[in-house]
């Protein structure tokens, strides 16, 4: 079982840590993160038509009542 | 003053049950008046985890119905006094309660009791809203696992909708060495994601088992487990106690093995 997953670096806790992280988000604002994805890729579309913005620097972050949007 | 403490967890399977026993035990071997209420009907449990499953005569459905007292309900435990159980209903569906009557229940029991502790059944459906219904505070169980924590963020929002006065986190089950080789999550990891209060944290230890078998909480034993369990008892009462580790224990004799083979 570990000489199946030791090719991969990152350690299991840390992977448990990053997965659950997303889907807390996603649970606790009731969305999938592929909503989430598409929600991020539009917003980004509505920016990009009035102000000059790098989308591939562009952060999102959700919480239950407000997203903050980083660029 | 009394307070109304439930136990749960969402996910089940985490120690719910043993945590219920455990430190509704504590509580009342430091001298206050205990009543523990499986609140999971149809699947009770505390009854076999404190070894009182041959005294039942009366249960928790028979007194919400009217059908005796509370008090011909309630089994003293007699190693422990000031320790009863209220156990549930076996062959009961969970729609016989509903919350106004739980907590008209456990507003009666405040008048005879210091601490009424709730072990809440697995889920977020009835029998979880009839816990929950006349609860002061929570005490949510989890282990360091992915699935349990997601469980017991779902359980802190919908007891921070229901306005849980104050809501305190139990880590059960933690293995030291995984913990160390990266392999499991640390508390500090679980503290972290989940952003509450930690109350305790428990350490992996057979002895649990044993004391199921025997139908005997572990709160008064000179183990990892019963230890742990008697400081959340203690924090419960407001004192300030250290985080138990077996971790330190050990690498103080590490160090010391250490030295002997330098030597």
């Amino acid at each position: 079982m570990r000489s199946f997953w030791s090719f991969k670096r990152k350690k299991s806790s840390q992977i448990a840590k990053d997965r659950l992280k997303i889907l807390l988000i996603s649970d606790r604002i009731d969305c999938s993160p592929e909503v989430m994805e598409m929600i991020k890729k539009d917003i980004a579309k509505i920016l990009c038509k009035y102000m000059q913005i790098d989308t591939s620097t562009l952060e999102l972050e959700f919480s239950k009542r407000k997203i903050n949007v980083f660029w | 003053m009394s307070e109304v403490i439930v136990v749960t967890s969402g996910k089940g399977g985490v120690g719910k049950t043993t945590t219920s026993a455990n430190i509704g035990t504590g509580l009342a071997v430091l001298g206050k008046k205990v009543v523990l209420i499986d609140t999971d009907i149809g699947l009770r449990n505390l009854d076999v985890v404190l070894g009182l499953e041959n005294k039942i005569v009366y249960n928790l459905v028979d007194v919400i119905e009217g059908n005796c007292r509370i008090k011909q309900a309630l089994i003293k435990d007699k190693r422990y006094p000031g320790l009863s159980l209220l156990p549930s209903a076996q062959t009961r569906d969970k729609d016989s309660v509903n919350p106004e009557q739980m907590k008209k229940l456990t507003d009666q029991l405040k008048d005879q009791f210091d601490y009424i502790i709730l072990d809440c059944p697995a889920g977020i459906e009835q029998g979880f809203k009839n816990a929950v219904a006349g609860a002061d505070r929570a005490i949510v169980v989890t282990t360091p696992e992915v699935s349990a924590i997601r469980d017991a963020d779902r359980i802190i929002g919908l007891l921070n909708a229901y306005e849980m006065g104050q809501i305190d986190l139990i880590i059960n089950r933690l293995r030291p060495e995984m913990i160390k080789r990266g392999d499991m999550m640390s508390i500090d990891d679980v503290v972290d994601i989940l952003s509450v209060h930690l109350i305790g944290a428990i350490y992996d230890d057979e002895n649990i088992v044993i004391s199921t078998n025997h139908g005997e909480p572990l709160v008064c034993s000179d183990t990892p487990a019963g230890k742990a369990y008697m400081n959340i008892c203690k924090r419960i009462l407001g004192e300030d106690v250290p985080l138990y580790s077996p971790e330190k224990e050990k690498s103080i004799w590490f160090r010391l093995n250490g030295i002997f083979q330098r030597v």
